[in-house]
């Protein structure tokens, strides 16, 4: 049996040839994005307005949308990588970002340390030292739990090669880690 | 950049309700039809105001042009030589 519920692909097509009907893709994955943001800015209002921009550059760029097989939500959250670090980068600002146990425990683990609130503060730390570039591998992997074929969608990379990238800034985070503790004592 | 730190105390993350209030799908659609459509729906000389300055420039204009051949034309004139 059909469903009757048009499917993404065909809400993306209508969209394609009339933007009023970008209207059902916008409810679906207005939250997603909007969280997505907001993660990383920690603002609602500033959520708000790079979320509106986000979508306001996928409806221009939708006509030129192609099926590649990934998910259509890779290309909007690629859209709002993007537009977030624009916006840090044209204000020259940064945000602060709280992080709890939650978003730190896998994160702890896969780094191979206790879960303690002293770890939990230098990983915090040593999150702040990676460059911009590894930073967005460990949010979109450990913050926004994705797994390394999304990741791979919204880069732009192979899933290997995102596996790869991951574990090396896991081991990077380790080293820096030891090297902090060590410092203190 | 995001610059993280750990806090115990972490506020949630905002609900549905929070979120809805910024959802506004006729602002994006009026926001996509300013950024595609052309700065001008008429073209230039159909505008009134557009209009007036364009044929005082070109009055303007002509009356130089007049003025200038007429004061060629007397400068290049023969002289009337006497007997």
């Amino acid at each position: 049996m059909q469903s009757s519920q048009p499917n993404e692909k065909e809400l993306i097509i209508a969209a394609q040839s009339n933007p009023e009907r970008f209207a059902p893709l916008y409810d679906h994955w207005y939250k997603p994005v909007f969280l997505f943001v907001f993660k990383r800015v920690n603002d609602k209002e500033l959520t708000a307005d790079l979320t509106s921009q986000v979508f306001l550059k996928a409806l221009v760029a939708i006509k030129s949308y192609k099926f590649t097989g990934a998910p259509f939500s890779a290309w909007l959250f690629r859209i709002a990588v993007n537009e977030v670090n624009m916006y840090f980068r044209k204000n020259n600002k940064h945000a602060t970002v709280p992080l709890d146990e939650n978003d730190l425990r896998q994160l702890t683990e896969e780094v191979g340390e206790n879960e303690t609130e002293e770890n939990y503060n230098l990983l915090a730390d040593a999150l702040n030292d990676l460059p911009e570039e590894q930073t967005q591998l460990i949010e979109l992997r450990f913050f926004d739990k994705n797994s390394f074929l999304d990741m791979a969608h919204i880069l732009g990379l192979t899933e290997a090669g995102t596996k790869m990238k991951v574990y090396r800034v896991l081991e990077k985070l380790k080293n820096s880690i030891t090297l902090k503790r060590q410092r203190k004592q | 950049m995001s610059k993280y730190k750990f806090d115990k105390n972490k506020k949630p993350l905002p609900d549905d309700a929070e979120i809805s209030k910024y959802k506004d799908f006729g602002k994006l659609v009026h926001n996509y039809q300013r950024a595609t459509k052309p700065l001008y729906h008429k073209p230039l000389y159909k505008q009134p105001k557009v209009f007036i300055f364009l044929v005082i420039v070109v009055l303007l204009a002509l009356l130089i042009s007049h003025l200038a051949e007429k004061e060629e034309r007397e400068k290049s004139a023969p002289v009337e030589q006497k007997p």
